[in-house]
């Protein structure tokens, strides 16, 4: 499972956005995610189990300068 | 005295009449050349071609700034200008982040020309009195006053002997002088700059507006490259510009009904969404404070660090719970429901000339916050407000002043420099009383103050010569880049972002590329060509507000509902839309995202070229120092260890057991070294220059920019 | 103080028109309902009316304080001090105060009663509180 671009070390079948969430410590009220290519509803995130060739995308879209 | 006493002791140098043009289309076509040194006022018809190829705003700057010098003027030569445009669509109001000026000199930081961006009315009030530009050239013998009278059609140059220097009394009794009564005082802006802007290379321009629920001349800045220290140098004290009532459409349009549309629509997004994103309206800019603490990118102790255990007591709602008042319409120009131009009313001065005084502060924004606070070590928010207002009305660069004093400290903490060099100012991290003392040595032209002022440019120089320090340390600490101090982030982990502050064409801004959240939190840019995409798009899309007259926060601290399901979202392409509408609605030319950004990069590559035409345009004046790109010193590397640690096992396959930390750095550093480079040279090539940042034949060709006396300059380094 | 305004009852409205007509004709001299400052829009089976309860959300966001409260508490817009940047329209809660491309100014309800007048139903009619 690719995060950001990057492998994720700790993947396990079936864990959720959810979980990912908890685990990097992401704020919820900043993030867009999408599961390869497609956005996810915030009421998906504990819904969506992820598979180990998914393409997962949590994005801050922050504005800044 | 009193503002009519101090008005009859003006002397009247020159005097020009004239019949003020109706903007057709955003444009007058007409340049206002002003002379101070012999006293010249005169029309310049702007051509076709010059409009076809820069535009307006900073493109309209750099044109005639390239005409008047030449590659041996300096800023303080007679021949330097200080040259301001806005661009074709500023002065609507419909739409939020309307009214911005660009204002280009020779710079007396970088030697080389400065951009700067500045809200406030004068652009706009330019625009109605019939002028798309002004010229300030020459040195004045005594203080003089430019006035631009756009209802009279009458322009003078007088002498001001009796007015204050400083921007927040002189922005008063200008206004307060010029205007016939309380309600016309709204039809006055004033240019200022301050005390301290004749003591420091890092003066800056006040352009002001006029709040009538206040009742007080509010103040933008135009902050960045010293242009306060050339209008004193030419012993300008400030200009004036009084405009005709404003109405929606004296741009004469091309079509107004889009822009009120566009105007409209952007005005009930941010009614309805602004409180649920950046909440601009209640903090302005400073709501990027909570937002840097949290990703460990708010610059402590000479960007050191990314956080600190106090930054909490200058966070968000501190701010706005405290001092930032609310409910107020605080755009810095009309119809700009942004709003972001927040103040702090009837604060209480602690110290310096005005102690005691309760005023206005404009500010704090982040960068205010984040130099004059955080940087410094300092975390009080009313020592923040202070620094802010005085640097304000002295007319200093909060960012240059925030970033220098952070360097100073830090030498002062090395023992690089001692209270004896210091005249006996204890200048460690925190110390807020000292950090005081210097801003009122700058005003007064006294002490370390004005060391300080020189720059770290100077500095790293001054240390090294006089007090023996080493000039390399001093190099890797020197945060500054062309002569220029770096603005408020920590790009440390950021490889995007130090191409993003290092390839900027006026030194180290934030303005054309903040890329550090994209890249170093999201990593959407992993590889060097995303990287080297990114610092073609953004840089080109960023400045394009600048020749146009346009803020480009409206463009991306509010975003639309569905923007997420976009395929670029952090392009926001809603919101480009918009800014193509409002481009047909003013000029009646329909143009795409593509054109967009053709239209910046004829403009950025000649500006790039000027840079190389006066000294500093070339690969070598693009690198970093390190303290912007990695760890220096022991503590920086341990303090975020097990990030550098991972770095060195995965990135450059190199296990840091039991090596010391002096070790890791060092490895550290060479890779980081050996990827800037690599950046450089795709970021480089994507830009269509050559491998020592020369805009080639080929590249000015494509762009029609290969104008005689571009090519001129560039055929030395091909 | 006391606030004079239009209040609405959508239940009694049969979507006629008469009021848009009515308050286009007093003010712009044409009969056109993009032109009044009350508004009739046809829901799915009912009949939505837009009017302006005098809150003053307007004024709080004008920058010129164009919009202020008359001796009724009518908010009502000066269009001399108006520079005509339609921030009250975007912040309007009611989305009553309207813009029209023919005109430099927005316009909004003064509660004068003329559509009160033409209603044949009683839908609109003018209080003071």
């Amino acid at each position: 499972m690719i995060l950001n671009n990057e492998k994720f070390k700790n993947f396990e079948e079936g864990i959720t956005i959810e979980d990912l969430i908890q685990y990097k410590n992401f704020n919820r009220n900043l993030i867009i995610v999408k599961i390869n290519g497609k956005l996810i509803n915030k009421n998906d995130y504990n819904k969506r189990k992820l598979k180990q060739d998914d393409k997962v995308e949590i994005h801050y879209l922050l504005a800044g300068g | 005295m009193e503002n009519k006493e101090m008005r009859n002791k003006h002397k009247i140098l020159m005097e020009y009449k004239y019949e003020p043009k109706s903007l057709k289309h955003g444009y007058t076509d007409k340049m206002l050349y002003v002379n101070v040194g012999d006293n010249r006022i005169e029309e310049k018809d702007i051509p076709e071609e010059v409009k076809e190829k820069f535009i307006g705003g900073k493109g309209y700057g750099m044109r005639y700034l390239w005409d008047a010098v030449n590659p041996d003027t300096k800023w303080d030569s007679e021949e330097n200008e200080i040259v301001m445009s806005a661009g074709p669509i500023a002065g609507i109001t419909q739409y939020p982040g309307t009214g911005k000026t660009l204002v280009c000199s020779i710079s007396p930081m970088t030697d080389i020309p400065i951009d700067s961006n500045v809200g406030g009315y004068v652009g706009p009030y330019l625009k109605f009195s019939g002028w798309d530009g002004l010229e300030i050239q020459g040195k004045a013998k005594e203080d003089v006053i430019i006035v631009i009278d756009g209802i009279e059609g009458k322009i003078t140059i007088e002498t001001a002997p009796e007015e204050s220097v400083d921007g927040h009394l002189l922005g008063e009794q200008l206004t307060e002088m010029y205007a016939k009564d309380e309600h016309e005082k709204r039809q006055i802006s004033v240019i200022t700059a301050g005390t301290a802007a004749e003591h420091t290379r890092m003066g800056i321009l006040n352009f002001s507006f006029y709040d009538i629920r206040r009742k007080v001349a509010r103040l933008k800045q135009a902050g960045r490259g010293g242009l306060g220290t050339v209008l004193r140098n030419k012993k300008v004290k400030g200009v004036v510009v009084k405009s005709k009532p404003v109405k929606g459409d004296l741009n004469n349009p091309f079509d107004q009904s889009i822009i009120n549309k566009t105007g409209i629509k952007l005005h009930k997004e941010i009614a309805n969404h602004d409180h649920e994103q950046n909440n601009m309206h209640k903090i302005g800019t400073a709501a990027l404070i909570d937002t840097m603490i949290e990703f460990d990118l708010l610059p402590v102790h000479n960007f050191q660090y990314g956080t600190h255990k106090d930054a909490v007591k200058m966070g968000n709602k501190v701010f706005i719970n405290k001092y930032l008042t609310q409910g107020m319409v605080d755009g810095c120009w009309y119809g700009c429901s942004l709003a972001c131009a927040k103040a702090v009313d009837d604060f209480e001065l602690k110290t310096g000339p005005y102690k005691g005084h309760k005023v206005v502060i404009d500010g704090p924004e982040y960068e205010n916050a984040a130099g004059l606070g955080a940087n410094c070590g300092i975390f009080n928010p009313e020592t923040i407000l202070e620094l802010n207002f005085y640097c304000d009305t002295y007319g200093i660069d909060t960012i240059s002043y925030g970033t220098s004093t952070a360097f100073a400290m830090e030498c002062f903490e090395r023992g690089i420099i001692n209270k004896e060099i210091t005249g006996g100012l204890e200048l460690k991290f925190g110390n807020e009383e000292a950090s005081l003392e210097l801003i009122h040595q700058m005003s007064k032209g006294e002490g370390f103050g004005k060391v300080v002022g020189q720059g770290i440019h100077r500095m790293k120089k001054i240390f090294a010569e006089e007090h023996g320090a080493d000039p390399d340390f001093l190099f890797d600490i020197g945060t500054e880049q062309k002569g220029l101090e770096y603005a408020e982030y920590v790009c440390k982990e950021s490889l995007a972002q130090q191409g993003g502050f290092g390839f900027t064409n006026k030194g180290p801004q934030h303005d054309e590329a903040w890329l550090i959240v994209m890249d170093m939190v999201n990593n959407q840019i992993p590889t060097f060509e995303d990287k080297a995409e990114a610092l073609h798009y953004y840089p080109m899309f960023r400045t394009w507000f600048g020749l146009l007259g346009l803020c480009k926060l409206p463009w991306n601290d509010i975003v639309p509902e569905g923007n997420a399901k976009t395929d670029e979202p952090a392009k926001i392409p809603e919101h480009v839309q918009n800014y193509l509408d409002l481009y047909y609605g003013i000029t009646g030319k329909t143009i795409t995202p593509e054109d967009m950004v053709r239209q910046s990069e004829k403009v950025y590559n000649f500006q790039r070229v000027f840079n190389i035409r006066m000294g500093k345009g070339l690969r070598a004046n693009d690198k970093s120092p390190y303290r912007m790109m990695g760890p220096v010193t022991k503590e920086e590397y341990e303090s975020r260890q097990e990030r550098y640690d991972s770095q060195l096992k995965e990135k450059v396959g190199v296990d840091p057991e039991g090596k010391s930390t002096e070790e890791k750095i060092k490895i550290l550093r060479e890779y980081r070294y050996d990827q800037y480079e690599q950046l450089t040279d795709a970021v480089y090539k994507r830009r269509g220059w050559s491998n020592n940042g020369v805009p080639t034949k080929e590249k000015l060709q494509d762009l029609g920019m290969d104008l005689p006396e571009v090519l001129e300059v560039i055929e030395k380094h091909l | 103080m006391r606030v004079k305004r239009l209040v609405k009852d959508e239940s009694k409205c049969i979507g006629c028109g008469k009021c848009e007509e009515a308050c286009s004709q007093a003010y712009f001299k044409e009969n056109n309902p993009e032109k009044s400052r009350v508004r009739v829009t046809a829901m799915e089976n009912w009949n939505k009316l837009t009017i302006c309860t005098q809150c003053g959300a307007c004024m709080e966001v004008c920058p010129t304080q164009a919009l202020k409260r008359d001796k009724n508490g009518v908010v009502k817009l000066n269009k001399n001090d108006c520079v005509g940047c339609f921030m009250c329209v975007g912040f309007c809660p009611e989305d009553a105060m309207m813009q029209h491309d023919d005109e430099r100014e927005p316009f909004k309800c003064v509660a004068c009663g003329i559509c009160t007048e033409a209603c044949p139903t009683g839908a609109l009619s003018i209080i003071e509180f």
